[in-house]
């Protein structure tokens, strides 16, 4: 990094950005991977498509730097900067977002919904993402911040520009919906997954 | 390109462009603006209300038992409270769109929008602002009439016992009205109630309750001014 950048907050970096461009490096490595993740769980887009729309995402947010409000979080902010742009780009692709789930993504989940891990890890794995893909993508959005991105309801909400109840019934419906779904897969043979 | 380059290269970017964020003022112009709309649509939508009660206080009431069901759909401001309620629609829409707006329940803001607007809008009407924002339209606007129930027609019934016209003479016991339809009657006033608000000169718009005795003879029963309270003034 060009500057000691750990010890400075958010909110302090947008400032010294604002003032000295080389500090916005500062935060583009702050949210580089997480965004990055982000953007790919929520499009299912391959990697460089997903990394085009990150690289729109800090060009847009270092344009907007003026137009952040501290009463939101820094993080919530770019993160609907990044909502915004990945919606925009799957409407514009017209293709259906699928998600990939990495390793650590199926242990939270599987830990969050407990779900049976003494199944065969590989088909839970791809059972999750199955259920996942099959759901609106609003529900699968709301759960993939609650629980992947250990985001807070009010931060959820931010990003997502809905009142805190909308997302903790989209959060509730979303659990119902994808356990109702496990449940009856779990019925199925392997061979019909 | 892996994602541990993008950072490098955004910012190399913005280093060999030169871009500079957009200046601060822009935003606070664009957050002015926002909140301009929130406030103009709630000012607007507390003049349609204002209206809204203007009209149905001085609405004649009393008329439905000449006219029954229909006179009641017919003098139904559906024009002012179509627009009451899209005020209100589009000013939830841009408060939503301010900063921290997405926030609140919808309900919430809907509540707190009628009952600023209830506020602001009796208060426009107890000033008198609806009477004369809604005539100023009436008297511009040839388009208004259309959307707005034609009192002309209702009250240019004689047979009914609904008259309407301006004073050309005053008599003892009776007085001389054009009518709207331009045809002169004379009015029989001996017995009337002449409501207070009513100035019986000539050049005075007036509306006559009563009974046609012939065709140019009129028996009036009470004489209202033609922007009255109805009702609610007699008492």
């Amino acid at each position: 990094m060009h500057q000691p950048c750990t010890d400075k907050s958010d909110l302090d970096l947008v400032k010294l950005s604002i003032q000295n461009s080389d500090w916005y490096f500062c935060l583009l490595k702050r949210y580089e991977s997480k965004l990055l993740r982000y953007i790919a769980s929520i499009s299912g887009l391959r990697t460089e498509e997903s990394e085009d729309i990150l690289q729109e995402v800090f060009i847009k947010t270092y344009y907007h730097l003026n137009e952040y409000d501290p009463r939101l979080r820094f993080s919530s902010w770019i993160y609907r900067i990044a909502h915004n742009e990945t919606i925009s780009a799957i409407r514009k692709k017209k293709v259906r977002p699928q998600i990939f789930l990495e390793k650590d993504d199926f242990e939270r989940l599987a830990d969050e919904f407990d779900l049976v891990k003494e199944v065969d890890q590989k088909l839970t794995t791809d059972l999750i993402t199955k259920i996942f893909n099959a759901m609106d993508l609003k529900y699968r959005e709301a759960l993939s911040l609650r629980f992947l991105d250990d985001k807070e309801y009010l931060e959820i909400a931010d990003i997502l520009q809905k009142p805190v109840s909308t997302v903790g019934n989209l959060i509730a419906r979303g659990k119902r919906i994808f356990e109702s779904e496990y449940r009856k897969f779990l019925q199925l043979t392997p061979y019909d997954l | 390109m892996t994602y541990k380059n993008i950072a490098q290269k955004v910012a190399d970017q913005i280093q060999h462009t030169g871009v500079k964020p957009v200046s601060k003022w822009m935003f606070r112009l664009k957050n002015f603006a926002f909140w301009s709309l929130v406030v103009t649509f709630l000012l607007v939508g507390s003049v349609s209300l204002a209206i809204i009660i203007f009209l149905m206080v001085t609405n004649d009431w009393d008329l439905y038992s000449r006219l029954h069901a229909a006179f009641i759909f017919q003098t139904i401001p559906y024009f002012w409270m179509i627009s009451f309620i899209v005020f209100i629609a589009f000013g939830e829409h841009y408060y939503r769109r301010t900063i921290l707006g997405h926030r609140q329940r919808l309900i919430k803001i809907i509540a707190v929008y009628f009952v600023v607007t209830g506020i602001c809008g009796t208060a426009l009407f107890m000033g008198g602002i609806g009477q004369k924002i809604e005539q100023l339209i009436a008297q511009n606007i040839p388009a208004y009439h259309l959307v707005m129930y034609d009192k002309d027609s209702i009250w240019s019934q004689p047979e009914k016992g609904l008259l309407a016209g301006t004073i050309n003479a005053v008599g003892v016991d009776t007085f001389e009205v054009l009518d709207l339809q331009n045809h002169t009657w004379t009015v029989e006033k001996s017995n009337a109630f002449i409501r207070s608000r009513v100035n019986l000169a000539v050049g005075e718009k007036i509306k006559i309750l009563g009974r046609k005795a012939n065709q140019n003879l009129f028996i009036a029963d009470e004489v209202r001014p033609w922007e009255g309270l109805g009702r609610k003034q007699m008492q």
